[in-house]
């Protein structure tokens, strides 16, 4: 094994060599790690560690200052930060991160979507940081946000600290809201389809919509387990998704597209169309990642109002899990390792939390953010978030199993034949789970 | 007799240098040839042996190390509908492209081949969305089919129509997918029957016209003739780029809705690098290789015959 690993890195790095010589970028994770473990043989040296992560634009900009000012106050290490393409489930980060560690040479710490969690765990590559966590002042499992670490651990160890994390919640446009005579947002699906009647007017061009579901695997875990089914059966080795209870919202949700109530948006940009359809009033309601708040509070700017309210309950809410966690790679040396921990303390830490948090729109995720001073003024000059910390209570731990990632491509499916093309909710679903079946087995 | 003999000892150490010449030949040949061979090899031909190699184990992230499974792959893959949904979509894709990229193409490269002013602007704007990438092309179609805005449902409504939701719907999403290729492609064709056109014989069309031969007829016992080789390069290339079709799926549509618009190489790039299953994902894409080479092969044998005898 450790011989088969050694073969296969030289070759990469042989590999590497050519493409350098040929100008491609590919070299750069060969030769980085290559002077990594050269300069953490040399004591002198600060120890330098990969961090790869999927956040782009304005997020990768804040993250590389962060990064920039942990370096600075740390002489003794150096955090090497990469944008790895989308760390979302299938995006390119994960890929590279499939393709690292199947060579043998995977970063020392990485953003890993909470869904992917169980994926990555199961392949063994990650370091077990229950040891770490519980003996830590800062990253103590009880210093956390409770509900927030449903994501960081599998079979009972936690492999991850949370990260950059978000929560869907229910938007609504408090001005369309009041036109329509309504007092307050909608608390279940049963008032929501009904507000959701009163709040439709228009046609053509100018139809204004009541509701937007967002056609996405995400939302529609919250709709299988608030309406009281389960994704998958407790040994995780079947697909359940397809029992009545487990359909009782997507059917709600489905009606009320159906009757004209509700709009959908289709394509590879669903999710950026819907925010798009909200910030333009063309749809009083939808359920979007709290993450989106950033960019709809400067879309909408003074032209109405809105807020953010709890998802509407089914027979219950369980709210799903969101955004990433970091981990660390057993591959890492001691030093490296420890360098690496030292810095995911110092990152959710209150202070860079607070400050990562109100930078960023994502959750705060220690209790004490809750009390920092910075952050409380935060939630009073942004009250939309208080929501979303408020629905932590909720979450609801996604299924641990690492064929989930798989199992959720004809999930993604199903959902485009039922909004999308008005495909029966029971019949599609059923197909699914056998779909899904397949990939569990 | 003698010299009968010295005839056949002469020829016989002709031979032997020309078999030594041409055996330094060969080594030359291999030397010139082998920086690329090595490049084909590793970056080619053991990639390809390893897929066929990971297609016959159990490999996805999760399972550190791979368990033989023979034919389960396959036969997993088989029976699954996604892995049919995606190899009829290329199917319909490869029909829709022989029904209307070639023949347009030919058109355009008749078009293009007559005397006409500023045909070097024409064949270059012609030829120019093939130098698009497809990615970028890929994002300009997917505006213009947009349902709210997009100029396609725009001019619609200006017809007084209503609107079509292209990329959301299955049959349209496939038909949008497949004007982008279209649209991507031709210009590329229409160059190889150009060149095609251009040898073709003018002492044949002259004495065709010679013989009473309208142009139409020109066209069909001549022109049409003299391309064979042609036609037959641009059908087999054609097939394989659009069983490739990867570029303008991820951009317009990834795959959606429900799988109507996954082709066969979408499919194998989703279960490798979405649902991490390695060993299915390898599996696809020999089958892939089997099937191009499958039609590759059948297209040669069937066209050896109608191509020599032109020629």
């Amino acid at each position: 094994m450790k011989r088969d690993r050694l073969w296969k890195s030289g070759a990469l790095l042989a590999l590497g060599l050519v493409a350098t010589g040929c100008g491609a970028p590919a070299a750069n994770g060969g030769g980085q790690a290559a002077t990594g473990a050269s300069r953490a043989a040399a004591s002198s040296q600060p120890v330098t560690i990969t961090f790869w992560y999927g956040v782009g634009t304005t997020l990768s900009q804040d993250i590389q200052q962060m990064v920039q000012e942990f370096n600075q106050t740390h002489p003794g290490i150096k955090v090497v930060a990469t944008y790895q393409g989308s760390y979302s489930g299938g995006g390119e980060e994960q890929q590279k991160l499939l393709a690292a560690i199947k060579a043998g040479d995977p970063p020392t710490l990485a953003q890993i979507e909470v869904h992917a969690m169980p994926v990555f765990a199961a392949s063994g590559q990650l370091l077990d940081l229950t040891h770490l966590m519980q003996s830590s002042s800062v990253d103590k499992p009880s210093n956390f946000l409770p509900g927030i670490l449903v994501s960081t651990q599998y079979q009972g160890r936690y492999y991850a600290v949370p990260f950059n994390r978000s929560v869907p919640v229910l938007y609504y446009n408090k001005t369309l809201f009041a036109k329509a005579h309504i007092a307050s947002p909608p608390s279940n699906w049963a008032q929501l389809a009904a507000d959701a009647k009163k709040l439709t007017s228009g046609a053509g061009s100018n139809k204004i919509y009541g509701f937007e579901p967002l056609v996405d695997w995400w939302p529609w875990e919250y709709a299988v387990e608030s309406g009281g089914g389960s994704i998958l059966s407790a040994d995780l080795k079947r697909a359940t998704f397809d029992q009545p209870p487990a359909l009782s919202i997507l059917e709600t949700e489905q009606s009320l597209v159906k009757q004209g109530y509700a709009k959908v948006e289709t394509g590879p940009n669903y999710w950026d169309l819907m925010t798009q359809d909200f910030i333009n009033g063309q749809v009083a309601m939808d359920i979007d990642s709290i993450g989106s708040a950033g960019t709809v509070t400067k879309g909408v700017g003074g032209k109405f109002q809105w807020g953010t309210a709890l998802l509407p309950r089914g027979k219950t809410l369980a709210v799903p899990p969101g955004g990433g966690d970091l981990a660390i790679f057993k591959d890492a040396t001691p030093a490296q390792q420890k360098a690496a921990w030292t810095f995911i303390q110092w990152w959710t830490s209150p202070k860079q939390s607070v400050k990562w948090s109100t930078e960023t729109g994502y959750l705060p995720v220690q209790k004490a953010d809750l009390n920092d001073p910075v952050y409380k003024s935060y939630l009073t000059q942004h009250p939309q978030y208080r929501t979303a910390i408020e629905e932590l209570q909720y979450e609801h731990p996604s299924p641990a199993s690492p064929a989930y990632l798989a199992a959720l491509q004809p999930v993604q499916q199903a959902l485009q034949g039922i909004f999308d093309e008005g495909k029966p909710v029971a019949a599609t679903m059923h197909q699914a789970a056998e779909a899904a079946d397949q990939n569990l087995g | 007799m003698a010299k009968a003999a010295e005839a056949v000892i002469a020829q016989h150490i002709e031979e032997r240098r020309f078999a030594r010449g041409r055996f330094s030949l060969q080594l030359t040949g291999v030397a010139m040839m082998a920086p690329a061979l090595l490049f084909l090899l590793a970056f080619v031909f053991v990639p390809m042996g390893y897929a066929v190699y990971l297609s016959l184990y159990q490999s996805t992230l999760y399972t550190p190390q791979p368990v033989f499974a023979g034919f389960a792959n396959y036969a997993h893959l088989l029976a699954a509908p996604d892995f049919w949904q995606a190899a009829s979509n290329t199917v319909w894709l490869a029909v829709g492209m022989m029904a209307l990229s070639l023949p347009a193409a030919l058109l355009l490269a008749v078009l293009l081949n007559q005397r006409i002013r500023g045909r070097a602007i024409f064949r270059a704007a012609v030829f120019g969305p093939y130098v698009i990438p497809l990615v970028s092309s890929g994002l300009i179609f997917s505006l213009l089919f947009a349902t709210d805005g997009g100029p396609v449902n725009l001019a619609l409504q200006r017809l007084g129509l209503s609107p079509v939701n292209w990329l959301g719907q299955g049959r349209t999403a496939l038909l949008s997918v497949l004007i982008l290729t279209a649209w991507q492609f031709t210009g590329y064709y229409a160059i190889i029957f150009l060149a095609g056109l251009q040898s073709v014989p003018t002492s044949l069309t002259e004495a065709c016209q010679v013989d009473g031969g309208g142009r139409w007829q020109v066209f069909r016992h001549v022109t049409l003739r003299a391309l064979g080789p042609s036609l037959f390069f641009a059908v087999v290339i054609c097939l394989i780029q659009t069983f490739q079709t990867f570029d303008q799926v991820y951009v317009m549509t990834g795959g959606g809705p429900d799988g109507a618009t996954t082709t066969f190489a979408y499919y194998i790039f989703e279960k490798g690098f979405q649902a991490f299953n390695i060993g299915e994902s390898s599996a696809a894409s020999v089958i892939l290789i089997l099937v191009l080479a499958c039609l590759s092969y059948l297209q040669m044998r069937l066209s050896r015959r109608w191509v020599v005898e032109e020629s």
